[in-house]
């Protein structure tokens, strides 16, 4: 039994082997009109091997320079982001401490928050350079004039006004509408963010 | 010839940092230091009543200050309006902030609004 297979197994080896040499017989031998010479020739014609040069030179120059351009608007794109990933954690973290803050002074308020307003305002500028989309800056700008709006608009004396805010011996002390509105302002201008963000990625 | 003599505006400039407080505070005395009452009472009431009588105004540099809450520029600019008119605020006082330009349009709503509901 054993040796049946193994006398198949070699038969179609022996077959197998065969096919491959009459196959290049056929193909080398009977059916290519190519001759290989002896002597190789090496020929150079001026123009061609110039245009040839100007060529490469020029893929040189496109590649580098289109490489550079882009590299350096990555650079800005990326620069852009960065600020307004920072401004966004500022902004986060300065209100984290407003709310864990007992005794909250006004003045720390006021302080803080012109920074920040300051700051996302010359980021706007740059913005504005690169022609990025100016409603949602404004509605950032809005958002912030918001917040302060809730920490320090307290209430006229006839009673009109806000009157979810009170300061005392200079003092803020916030109730939970003005609390929930804070929070609301500030998802809002982290969607923005995020609006603003995806512009500048998708920017060419 | 007859020759024409005119007469300058008298330009009277107050500091808020400078004549008033690095920290402006809230809107009433009561609610704390430095405050817009406090600020009206003791500068800009007197100087606007007298610009009123004369061909001046008052410059207002809102600049050098830690920041202003929104009652305090309320009650200043709003209640000047409300005591002396919204005109009257509006051609007599012109304002500077340069660290903070969005203050004057914060403003000019105040007034605006005070003109709103008096109407």
């Amino acid at each position: 039994m054993l040796k049946n297979k193994l006398s198949s197994f070699l038969g179609l080896l022996v077959a197998f082997a065969l096919g491959i040499l009459a196959g290049f017989y056929i193909f080398a031998y009977l059916f290519s009109h190519y001759e290989l010479s002896n002597i190789v020739g090496f020929e150079i014609d001026p123009i061609n091997g110039l245009s040839i040069l100007a060529n490469v030179l020029l893929v040189i120059y496109v590649t580098r320079t289109l490489t550079r351009k882009n590299e350096e608007e990555r650079v800005e794109k990326d620069l852009l982001i960065k600020r307004l990933d920072n401004f966004q954690t500022n902004l986060g973290d300065a209100l984290t401490r407003f709310f864990a803050t007992e005794k909250l002074k006004f003045t720390d308020v006021t302080s803080e928050l012109k920074t920040l307003r300051q700051d996302f305002n010359s980021i706007r500028l740059l913005l504005e350079k690169y022609e990025y989309d100016n409603d949602i800056c404004t509605g950032i700008d809005n958002g912030l004039r918001d917040v302060k709006d809730y920490f320090t608009d307290t209430p006229k004396s006839d009673g009109s006004g806000n009157t979810d805010v009170q300061i005392s011996q200079d003092e803020i002390s916030i109730g939970t509408t003005s609390r929930q509105g804070i929070d609301e302002t500030n998802m809002k201008i982290k969607g923005q963010i995020f609006d603003l963000v995806v512009l500048i990625n998708r920017k060419k | 010839m007859p020759r024409k003599f005119e007469r300058s505006m008298e330009i009277i400039k107050i500091s808020v940092a400078k004549d008033f407080s690095k920290t402006p505070g809230p809107r009433y005395i009561k609610e704390g230091s430095f405050s817009a009452e406090l600020f009206l009472e003791n500068t800009l009431n007197a100087q606007f009543e007298s610009v009123l009588k004369k061909d001046a105004k008052i410059l207002i540099d809102l600049d050098g200050t830690l920041g202003y809450g929104t009652s305090f520029l309320e009650e200043i600019f709003g209640g000047l309006a409300r005591k002396y008119g919204a005109d009257n605020v509006t051609n007599k006082i012109d304002i500077i902030s340069t660290e903070e330009p969005w203050l004057i349009d914060d403003i000019k709503s105040y007034v605006e609004d005070v003109k709103k509901q008096t109407k």
